[in-house]
C-alpha cells in the first residue's frame, strides 16, 4: 500500500482495455450475424430472388401469370366476351352508355380512354410479371428441361400478349407496314421501354415465339423432372398454341406462307382433332373444348362472369347478342347448324324472347349441380381453338390452291352438321361466315375485320362503319406519353 | 480487502433513466475514517506559506467514503497542482500559497470549493451532495445521459409537473405547448374528439402533405422502448417524471434513420428508498360543447331565404293536368309559414352534442429498503366527448421492482398490462346536424323520428337512435427489462430488453333498419357487421457500454459505444357479414351470410432493425467542448442496395461564463452557454416490398394446379431513407441564481430524398413507384424566455413565454410533383379546400387561389382577376397565385404563475399569427350553400340580392360552388386561453392532522376563451369542447 493510486489506476488501465477489447467483440459479433436477421418476408410473400431459386417457385409465379391473365380488363372479359365483341358489334346493352361509346367507337370519350387504359395497363403489368420469370438467373440460362419449360412458356405469353396489345393498339401492318408499334418490353425493372415501330414489334413477337418453340420442343430427359406442371397442357402456352400463335401472327402480317406451314403443323403434328358434331353442344360451355381447345386459361369462376354478362337479363350490364345473327346462321337452308342450339338460348322475359349467347354458360353451375360435373372438364376460358387453324390454313390456299383450301373448310363444316361444299365455290366471305359463325363470342372477330380491313355493319345493321385507323385503332393511353422521364 | 465500488459513479452523468439517486439524508455522521494517515502523496517540501489540506471525502448520500474524487488547487484559472482520494477516501495536499482556491469535484456531485485564506485544515470531513437528482443537468437520450453542461444540441425539458399544470387530461397538447418548435396539427374536422389521435409535427413539415400527416411524426420513446402515437395519448401523466425532446442532429443521432423528425424521450417516476407511500390522484373533467362557431339562419329567416333562392318559384311551369305549380309551391310556403308562426323551431345542433363528465384515477404504490424497491400502479379513465355516447376507456396496471446488488448492479423489471376501449358516436358527423332545417319538426307526436322533412332531407337523427355501433379496444402487455453494472470508476454498462404484445379488436355494426338499406328489398342483406382484429408483437433490445473520465483539471471525457436491435411483427385481419334481421342481435354469428365478391381481407407487417453507434464527448475544463456521433442502422425496411445505412453528427460549445474575462460577473450567471451543431439524420417511410421484389401468393391466383404468386410492385432497389442535414445553433442563458432563463435556437433543416409516389409509364408494367425525388428546406428560430419577477419563501410570481417561427420551402420539384399538381387540379372541383400545387421556392402548405375582383353589383356574378390584371368572368385555374402559407407565421405561448402560501395560480396564452386560412364556411354555408339545407348567417345579410347591390357574396339564387378565389381566403390570428389553472397544496401540519403525507387540489379551466380573426365553422365532423378539471392528489 505504498503507493496506493498508481497502482489503482494501472489496475483500471489494465481492466480497462480488456472491458473496451470484450465490448466491442460483443458489439461486432453481434452486427456480424444481422444480415440474415434482418431478411424479413411476412407469410403469403416471398422475395423474388429467393422464389426463383427453385422449380416450386417459378412455376408459381408462371401460375400467377396465367391467373392474371383472367382479370376482367384482359382475358376474363374485356378481350373475350365483352369488349372487343362490342368493337365487333357482335354484342350491345341497349342503354348503357359505355357500351354505346365503344359502339360508336368513340375513342376521344374519357370513359372509353380509361377502358383502353385498364386494359393497356394490366396487360403490361402481366407482361412484366412474365419478364419477372425471364430474366431470373435459372430461367434465363435454361438449356435443360424443366427450366427450357419454363423459359418457353414465359416467352410466349410474352409475344402473345404483346401481339394482341397491337392487334389492339396499332394500325394493321398489311394496310401500314410503316405504322408505329408499342413498347416491347423486355426489362423487369423501373426502366420504361421506348416505343417501337410496328414492324419491330412484329419481329420481337416472332422472335420469342420461336425461342419459345425451340425451348419447348426440349423434351425431359429424366422422368424424374416432369412436375405437375406438365399436367393440363392446355391451360399452359404449349408448343402447339406457340404454332397456332406463329400461324396468327404470319398470317396478321400478310406472310401466308409461313402461316399456312404453322397450321398445317398443328392440324398435323397436334394430338387436338375437330370435335363431332354430336359433340357441339356444350363444349365450351365454361369448359375447354377437350378435343379442339390448344390453349385457354383456366378460370374456376368464370360463371360468375357469364352468368352475370351473358345468361340473365336482369343486370344493367348484361349483353344481348346483335340484332341480325341468326340470319348468318340460317343463311343455308338446310341442313341445321349444331351451332345454333349449341351457343343460343332463347329466354321469356315480359313477355318478350330474347336471345342470349349461353355459349360459355356453365350447365352445371346453371343447373346447380355443379359437383356431377365430369372431372376431366376444366374450367375456364379458350384462347385459342383448332378450327382457326383450319380457316388460317383455309385462306391461305385460297388463291393459291382452291381444292385444298375447300378440303380445310369442309372439314370444319362437316364437323358442325354442314353440307360440303363441292367444287372450288369457296370463298374469302364463306370462310368470314364460317368464321363468324364459329367464333361468335370469343373475342377474335374485331381482330379479324381489322386484318382483313373490313367495314364493320352496326349492331342494328343500320349503320356501315368504313374501315378507318380511326376505328381500328384504340387510343394508347395519355399516362405512357406523359411519364416518360 | 473488497472495497464497494464508490458511488461516485454511480450518480453519474450516465446514469440510466430510470435509476435516479434517493434524497440525500445529510444528518447521518460518517461512520469510519476517522483517522489520518501520513501519505506520500504529492509530498512538496514545506515551507513556511505552506498551507495543509487532509481529510476524508465522502459520499453524503450513502455514507460511505468516496475513492476517486478529485481536489485541485486552481490559482489564475490554471490547474497548479491536484490529486485523487485513495481507496478510503482520504486525501493530503499542501498547497504553494493562500491566493488560490481549492476544489473538489466527482462527476455527479455539487462540487465543494475550500478557502485556503482560511489556513490549514486537516481533519476535513467533506460531505459531496450529489447532483443527479436535479434532472435540468442531464439530457436524457433513451440509451445513456449526458451531461448538459457540455451538451452541444438542442433539447427542450419538461417535468412531468409543469405537464400537469398545463392540462391533467391531454398529454400531447401539454407537451406541445411548453416546447417550442413542436406543434399539434390543427384538425378542425376532428375538434375535440375523445378517440382522434392529435399528430405532432416539430420543426416544420419534412413531407410533402398528402401522404398524410404521421410521416411527420416525432419518434416516441418511453424509458428506453419506442411507443405510437396512440400509446403516448393514452400514457398516464402521473406516471411521468420528465420528458426530453431531443430536436436537433446532436440531440438525435444516436436514433439514426428514424431521427430526422426529433425523438420525444419520455421517464418515468423513478422509485424512492422509503417506506411504503401510497400516491393517489383523481381528475373530475367536465366539457361544455362550443356551439358559438355556429351562426344559423333561424326558421323564419331560412325560409326566406328559400324564397329568394327561388325556391317557390315555378316559373310558370304547369304539371300533368295544366294546373300551375305555382299553386302547390304556394301552399308549401304557406304551411311552413304558418309552422314557424305558431312557434316551430328545432334545435338541431343540441341533439347530438351534451356535456359530458370524465374521471380518470391513478393510484401508485412504492416503496422499499436501499436493495429492493417496488412499485405497483393502477389507472381507470373513463372519458366522455362532448357528443352523446362516445367514451374513451383506458384501464392500466404495473409492476415494477428494483434490485441493488452491492451497488454495483441494479437490475430493474417493470410489467405492464393496459387496456383501451373506445366508442364512436351513433350521431354521426356532427355536419349533418347543421344542415337541418329549423322548421322541420324533429320527432313525431309520438315520440319516434320524423322522416318527414322538407326537401327529403335524410333525418340523421333516424340512423342515431338505431342499434349502430363503432367500437375498437386493444390490450397491451409488456414488459421492460434493465440492468446496469458499475464495472468500475470508468466504465459502466447497461442493457434494456423489451417485450411487448398487443391486440386489438374493432366491432362495427350497422343496423338493418338504418337508411342506407332504405332501397334493399333482400332481408338478408340488410344490417353489416365489420369485424377487425389485430396483434402485434415486438421486442427490442440494447447495450451500451460507457467510459467516462474527469481530470483534475474538470476536463472530462466520456464516451459510449452500444448496439441495438428491434423487432416487431404485426397482423390484421378483417371481414365482413351481413344480414341481421334484429336491430339488437349484433353478435356475428347472427348474420345471414357474407357480402358478395367479399373476401377476407388482412394486412402483415414485419420489421427488423439492428444498429450500433459510437458517442463521444470532450470538454476542457468546462469551457469548451466538442461531441460528436456515429451511427450505423440497418433495416430490413430499406432496399437491397441500400441495406446499410449510416449516421452521424458532430457539435461544439463554449461555456463562456467559465471564461476569466467573464470572472467579474460571473457570480450572476448560472448558465452561459453558446453552442452548434450539424448532423445528418434520416427517415423510414415505405413498406420492405417497395423496395425489394416480393411475390404475393392468395387464393385469386388459383390455377389448375398449383396456386399463384403474383409481385406485389417492381422493387426499387435503389430507395433509400429520407436524410436530413440539419445545422443548429443555440445559446443557453440562466442568471441570478436561475432567476431568468433565456434559450435561443436558430436551424436550418434540408430533407432531401423525400420520398414520393413517381408515376411511371404503364408499359414499365407498373404505374407507380416509390422514389427518392423531392427536396425540402425548414429554417426557424424558437426561444424560450422565463423569469420570476418575485420570489421567496412564501410568494413567488413567474413569467414565461415561448415562440418560433418556422418556414418551409421546396427546394426541389421533378415531373412526379408536376404531375401531382397536374392531377391536383383535375380533382380540385371534388375537394372543399384548394388541393396542394406545389413549386419551386414555395411552401408546401402554400395557400395559392385566384384574385378575386369582387362580385359584379350589374350582375351578382363573380369577376376574376388573371395573371396580367385582366378582368374577366371566366374561370381559369392558371391564373392562381400565391397568398400565403396556411401554417401561422409564428406560433407562441405565454404564460404566468403565482405562488402564495401553498396557492399556485397558472395561466397559459397560446397564439397562431399569420397563418392563411381557406374559409370553407363562407365558401360552403354562405356563397355555395344549398339553399335546401340550412346556411350560415351571412348568407342573408351580404348576398347580392338586386341589381346595384354592392355585396360580397354573389347572387342568392346562385346555388353553385364558388370558385376557390381570394375571396375566401383570410389571414388568421387567434389567441386562446389553453390553460388556467388554480391548484393548492396543503401545509404539512394539515396534512399530518389527516394522516396524510401529502394533498394538493386544483381546478383547471381549459380553452376558456378564444379570439379569432376568422368566422369559421370549426369542428366539422365532432365539436370543440371547453370546461374545467378538478384535480386531486393524495400521498398517504
Amino acid at each position: 500500500m505504498h503507493e496506493p493510486m498508481k497502482h489503482n489506476i494501472f489496475h483500471h488501465k489494465l481492466q480497462s482495455t480488456k472491458i473496451v477489447k470484450h465490448f466491442f467483440g460483443l458489439v461486432m459479433t453481434l452486427m456480424m450475424s444481422c444480415s440474415n436477421y434482418l431478411d424479413i418476408t411476412p407469410d403469403g410473400q416471398a422475395k423474388r430472388d429467393e422464389m426463383m431459386k427453385t422449380k416450386q417457385g417459378i412455376e408459381d409465379a408462371l401460375y400467377g401469370v396465367y391467373a392474371q391473365m383472367r382479370q376482367s380488363s384482359l382475358y376474363g372479359c374485356e378481350l373475350s366476351i365483352r369488349g372487343v365483341e362490342v368493337l365487333a358489334q357482335n354484342m350491345t346493352c341497349p342503354g348503357n352508355e359505355d357500351i354505346e361509346l365503344l359502339q360508336n367507337y368513340d375513342y376521344d370519350k374519357s370513359d372509353i380512354r380509361a377502358w383502353a387504359e385498364q386494359i393497356w395497363t394490366a396487360m403490361y403489368n402481366n407482361i412484366s410479371n412474365a419478364n419477372s420469370v425471364l430474366n431470373s438467373p435459372l430461367v434465363s440460362q435454361a438449356n435443360t428441361y424443366p427450366f427450357t419449360c419454363y423459359k418457353g412458356e414465359a416467352l410466349a405469353l410474352r409475344a402473345f400478349m404483346h401481339f394482341d396489345l397491337m392487334r389492339l393498339f396499332c394500325a394493321q401492318y398489311t394496310t401500314n407496314p410503316k405504322a408505329n408499334g408499342i413498347p416491347y418490353q423486355t426489362e423487369f425493372s423501373l426502366r420504361t421501354p421506348d416505343f417501337e415501330m410496328l414492324a419491330d414489334n412484329f419481329k420481337h413477337v416472332l422472335a420469342d415465339l420461336h425461342e419459345a418453340e425451340r425451348m419447348l420442343l426440349v423434351a425431359p430427359t429424366n422422368i424424374y423432372d416432369i412436375t405437375d406442371f406438365a399436367n393440363d397442357l392446355q391451360t399452359h402456352l404449349n408448343v402447339y398454341a406457340v404454332w397456332g400463335e406463329l400461324a396468327r401472327v404470319y398470317l396478321t402480317m400478310g406472310n401466308k406462307e409461313q402461316a399456312l406451314a404453322y397450321a398445317e403443323k398443328v392440324i398435323k403434328e397436334s394430338p387436338y382433332q375437330l370435335k363431332e358434331k354430336t359433340e357441339v353442344v356444350n363444349d365450351v360451355a365454361g369448359v375447354f373444348s377437350q378435343k379442339e381447345t390448344l390453349f385457354g386459361v383456366y378460370y374456376s369462376d368464370f360463371y360468375s362472369t357469364t352468368s352475370e354478362l351473358l345468361q340473365k337479363r336482369t343486370f344493367y350490364q348484361s349483353l344481348d347478342p346483335r340484332d341480325d345473327f341468326m340470319q348468318s346462321y340460317e343463311r343455308e337452308s338446310m341442313p341445321l347448324d349444331y351451332r345454333i342450339s349449341a351457343y343460343f338460348t332463347q329466354i321469356e322475359a315480359g313477355g318478350q324472347y330474347f336471345y342470349r349467347l349461353s355459349k360459355f354458360t356453365d350447365i352445371y353451375e346453371l343447373s346447380n349441380s355443379a359437383g356431377s360435373r365430369p372431372s376431366d372438364l376444366i374450367l375456364g376460358i379458350n384462347l385459342m381453338r383448332l378450327p382457326e387453324m383450319y380457316y388460317i390454313a383455309a385462306e391461305c390456299l385460297l388463291e393459291q390452291n382452291p381444292e385444298r383450301a375447300v378440303a380445310y373448310y369442309n372439314a370444319v363444316c362437316t364437323h358442325r352438321g354442314l353440307s360440303e361444299l363441292n367444287d372450288a365455290a369457296l370463298t374469302q366471305e364463306l370462310l368470314d361466315l364460317e368464321f363468324f359463325k364459329e367464333y361468335f363470342g370469343e373475342g377474335q372477330q374485331f381482330f379479324r375485320y381489322k386484318r382483313l380491313n373490313q367495314p364493320i355493319l352496326s349492331v342494328d345493321g343500320k349503320t356501315l362503319y368504313p374501315a378507318k385507323d380511326a376505328m381500328y385503332v384504340l387510343p394508347i393511353p395519355d399516362s405512357e406519353y406523359l411519364n416518360r422521364y | 480487502m473488497k472495497r464497494p465500488i464508490s458511488l461516485c459513479f454511480l450518480s453519474l452523468l450516465l446514469t440510466a433513466p430510470s435509476v435516479q439517486s434517493a434524497k440525500t439524508d445529510r444528518s447521518a455522521a460518517p461512520v469510519s475514517g476517522s483517522g489520518l494517515t501520513s501519505y506520500p502523496v504529492a509530498a512538496q517540501v514545506a515551507n513556511r506559506d505552506t498551507i495543509m489540506f487532509a481529510g476524508t471525502v465522502y459520499d453524503a448520500e450513502l455514507n460511505d467514503v468516496l475513492p476517486g474524487a478529485n481536489i485541485a488547487v486552481w490559482k489564475n484559472g490554471k490547474i497548479v497542482t491536484g490529486i485523487a482520494t485513495d481507496m478510503e477516501g482520504h486525501f493530503h495536499l499542501s498547497i504553494p500559497d493562500k491566493h488560490c482556491e481549492v476544489r473538489v469535484t466527482c462527476m455527479g456531485f455539487k462540487t465543494i470549493v475550500l478557502d485556503p485564506k482560511k489556513g490549514s485544515q486537516t481533519m476535513l470531513k467533506l460531505m459531496m451532495e450529489s447532483d443527479a437528482k436535479k434532472m435540468s443537468d442531464v439530457v436524457v437520450t433513451g440509451f445513456f445521459n449526458k451531461s448538459k453542461t457540455s451538451f452541444t444540441g438542442s433539447v427542450a425539458q419538461i417535468k412531468g409537473e409543469e405537464l400537469k399544470q398545463v392540462t391533467g387530461v391531454n398529454l400531447i397538447t401539454a407537451l406541445a405547448a411548453l416546447t417550442p418548435g413542436l406543434e399539434v396539427q390543427v384538425n378542425s374536422a376532428q375538434g375535440s374528439n375523445p378517440n382522434h389521435v392529435p399528430e405532432l409535427v416539430m420543426r416544420g413539415m419534412s413531407s410533402f402533405s398528402n401522404e398524410g400527416q404521421s410521416v411527420n411524426q416525432p419518434t416516441i420513446i418511453l424509458d428506453g422502448t419506442e411507443i405510437s402515437m396512440q400509446e403516448l395519448y393514452d400514457l398516464d401523466m402521473n406516471e411521468i417524471e420528465s420528458i426530453n425532446v431531443l430536436k436537433d442532429a446532436s440531440a438525435t443521432a444516436l436514433y439514426g434513420a428514424k431521427a430526422s423528425n426529433g425523438v420525444i424521450v419520455i421517464t418515468r417516476k423513478p422509485i424512492q428508498n422509503s417506506t411504503l407511500h401510497v400516491n393517489y390522484n383523481f381528475t373530475g373533467n367536465v366539457q361544455i360543447p362550443q356551439l358559438g362557431d355556429y351562426q344559423l339562419l333561424s326558421p323564419l329567416e331560412k325560409l326566406e331565404y328559400e324564397r329568394l333562392a327561388g325556391l317557390y318559384d315555378a316559373h310558370g311551369a304547369l304539371d300533368a293536368n295544366k294546373v300551375p305549380k305555382q299553386y302547390a309551391l304556394d301552399e308549401l310556403y304557406n304551411s311552413r309559414y304558418k309552422l314557424i308562426k305558431a312557434g316551430q323551431k328545432s334545435d338541431w345542433l343540441a341533439q347530438p352534442s351534451r356535456s359530458s363528465f370524465s374521471h380518470d384515477h391513478s393510484v401508485r404504490v412504492y416503496g422499499g429498503a436501499s436493495n429492493l424497491r417496488y412499485e405497483l400502479t393502477g389507472r381507470f379513465s373513463n372519458t366522455h366527448g362532448v357528443m352523446k355516447d362516445d367514451n374513451r376507456r383506458r384501464y392500466n396496471l404495473g409492476f415494477k421492482l428494483d434490485y441493488y446488488i452491492k451497488n454495483s448492479i441494479q437490475i430493474s423489471n417493470r410489467t405492464n398490462y393496459g387496456e383501451v376501449s373506445s366508442k364512436e358516436t351513433p350521431y354521426g358527423s356532427f355536419s349533418q346536424y347543421t344542415q337541418m332545417n329549423p322548421y322541420d319538426a324533429m320527432y313525431n307526436a309520438d315520440g319516434s323520428v320524423n322522416n318527414n322533412l322538407a326537401w327529403d332531407l335524410n333525418n340523421p337523427l333516424h340512423d342515431a337512435v338505431l342499434g349502430s355501433y363503432a367500437k375498437t379496444g386493444s390490450k397491451t402487455i409488456s414488459n421492460n427489462t434493465d440492468i446496469r453494472w458499475d464495472i468500475n470508476r470508468m466504465f459502466r454498462l447497461t442493457g434494456h430488453f423489451n417485450v411487448t404484445s398487443v391486440s386489438g379488436w374493432s366491432d362495427t355494426f350497422t343496423s338493418p333498419h338504418a337508411r342506407r338499406y332504405k332501397n334493399e328489398t333482400d332481408l338478408s342483406k340488410r344490417g353489416s357487421m365489420q369485424k377487425g382484429n389485430n396483434r402485434s408483437n415486438s421486442y427490442s433490445g440494447n447495450i451500451v457500454g460507457t467510459f467516462n473520465h474527469l481530470f483534475k483539471d474538470e476536463s472530462l471525457i466520456s464516451a459510449s459505444a452500444g448496439w441495438e436491435i428491434n423487432h416487431s411483427d404485426a397482423q390484421s385481419e378483417y371481414l365482413n357479414a351481413i344480414g341481421f334481421y334484429n336491430d339488437a342481435m349484433s353478435f356475428v354469428g347472427n348474420a345471414a351470410g357474407y357480402p358478395t365478391n367479399s373476401t377476407p381481407s388482412g394486412t402483415q407487417g414485419k420489421t427488423a432493425d439492428v444498429g450500433a453507434f459510437l458517442s463521444a464527448n470532450y470538454s476542457f475544463r468546462n469551457r469548451y467542448f466538442v461531441d460528436g456521433t456515429w451511427r450505423l442502422t440497418g433495416s430490413s425496411q430499406f432496399g437491397e442496395n441500400n441495406r446499410w445505412g449510416h449516421f452521424w453528427s458532430a457539435g461544439a460549445g463554449w461555456n463562456i461564463m467559465n471564461e476569466n474575462f467573464m470572472s467579474e460577473i460571473k457570480s450572476k450567471f448560472d448558465v452561459f452557454k453558446l453552442r452548434g451543431s450539424l448532423g445528418y439524420t434520416g427517415k423510414v417511410s415505405f413498406s420492405p416490398f417497395q423496395a425489394m421484389t416480393m411475390y404475393r401468393y392468395a387464393n385469386t391466383y388459383e390455377y389448375k394446379n398449383g396456386i399463384g404468386a403474383v409481385p406485389l410492385t417492381i422493387g426499387n432497389v435503389n430507395l433509400a431513407w429520407e436524410r436530413t442535414m440539419s445545422y443548429n445553433v443555440g445559446l443557453d442563458i440562466s442568471m441570478f441564481d436561475r432567476r431568468l432563463n433565456f434559450v435561443l435556437d436558430a436551424y436550418i433543416r434540408n430533407t432531401t430524398d423525400l420520398l414520393l409516389n413517381k408515376s411511371m409509364a404503364p408499359s414499365t408494367g407498373i404505374t407507380s413507384a416509390m422514389d427518392n425525388l423531392g427536396e425540402l428546406q425548414n429554417k426557424g428560430i424558437e426561444f424560450q424566455l422565463d423569469g420570476y419577477i418575485f420570489r421567496n419563501k412564501n410568494f413567488n410570481w413567474k413569467i414565461g413565454t415561448t415562440g418560433y417561427i418556422n418556414r418551409n420551402k421546396i427546394t426541389k420539384i421533378n415531373n412526379a410533383l408536376k404531375e401531382m399538381n397536374k392531377r391536383n387540379e383535375e380533382m380540385a372541383t371534388a375537394y372543399l379546400e384548394p388541393l396542394a400545387q406545389y413549386a419551386e421556392g414555395e411552401s408546401v402548405t402554400a395557400l395559392k387561389l385566384v384574385r378575386s375582383g369582387g362580385i359584379d353589383p350589374a350582375t351578382g356574378k363573380e369577376v376574376y382577376i388573371k395573371r396580367n390584371g385582366e378582368r374577366t368572368f371566366t374561370f381559369d385555374a392558371t391564373d392562381r397565385v400565391l397568398i400565403g402559407d396556411t401554417q401561422p407565421a409564428y406560433n407562441g405561448t405565454a404564460n404566468t404563475s403565482l405562488f402564495w402560501k401553498g396557492f399556485t395560480l397558472y395561466a397559459m396564452f397560446d397564439f397562431r399569427l399569420g397563418g392563411w386560412i381557406y374559409n370553407t364556411t363562407r365558401a360552403t354555408k354562405v356563397e355555395g350553400s344549398n339553399p335546401k339545407y340550412n346556411a350560415d348567417q351571412r348568407v342573408f345579410d351580404q348576398r347580392w340580392k338586386n341589381v346595384g347591390d354592392v355585396a360580397f357574396y354573389k347572387n342568392i339564387s346562385d346555388t353553385s360552388r364558388p370558385q376557390q378565389t381570394t375571396r375566401f381566403a383570410e389571414k388568421e390570428n387567434t389567441l386562446n386561453l389553453a390553460s388556467l389553472n388554480l391548484s393548492y397544496e396543503f401545509s404539512k401540519e394539515i396534512c399530518a392532522k389527516m394522516h396524510l403525507r401529502n394533498l394538493r387540489c386544483g381546478i383547471n379551466f381549459t380553452d376558456l376563451f378564444r379570439l379569432s380573426s376568422v368566422k369559421i365553422e370549426r369542428g366539422t365532423d365532432y365539436l370543440y369542447s371547453k370546461g374545467f378539471e378538478i384535480n386531486l392528489s393524495a400521498t398517504f
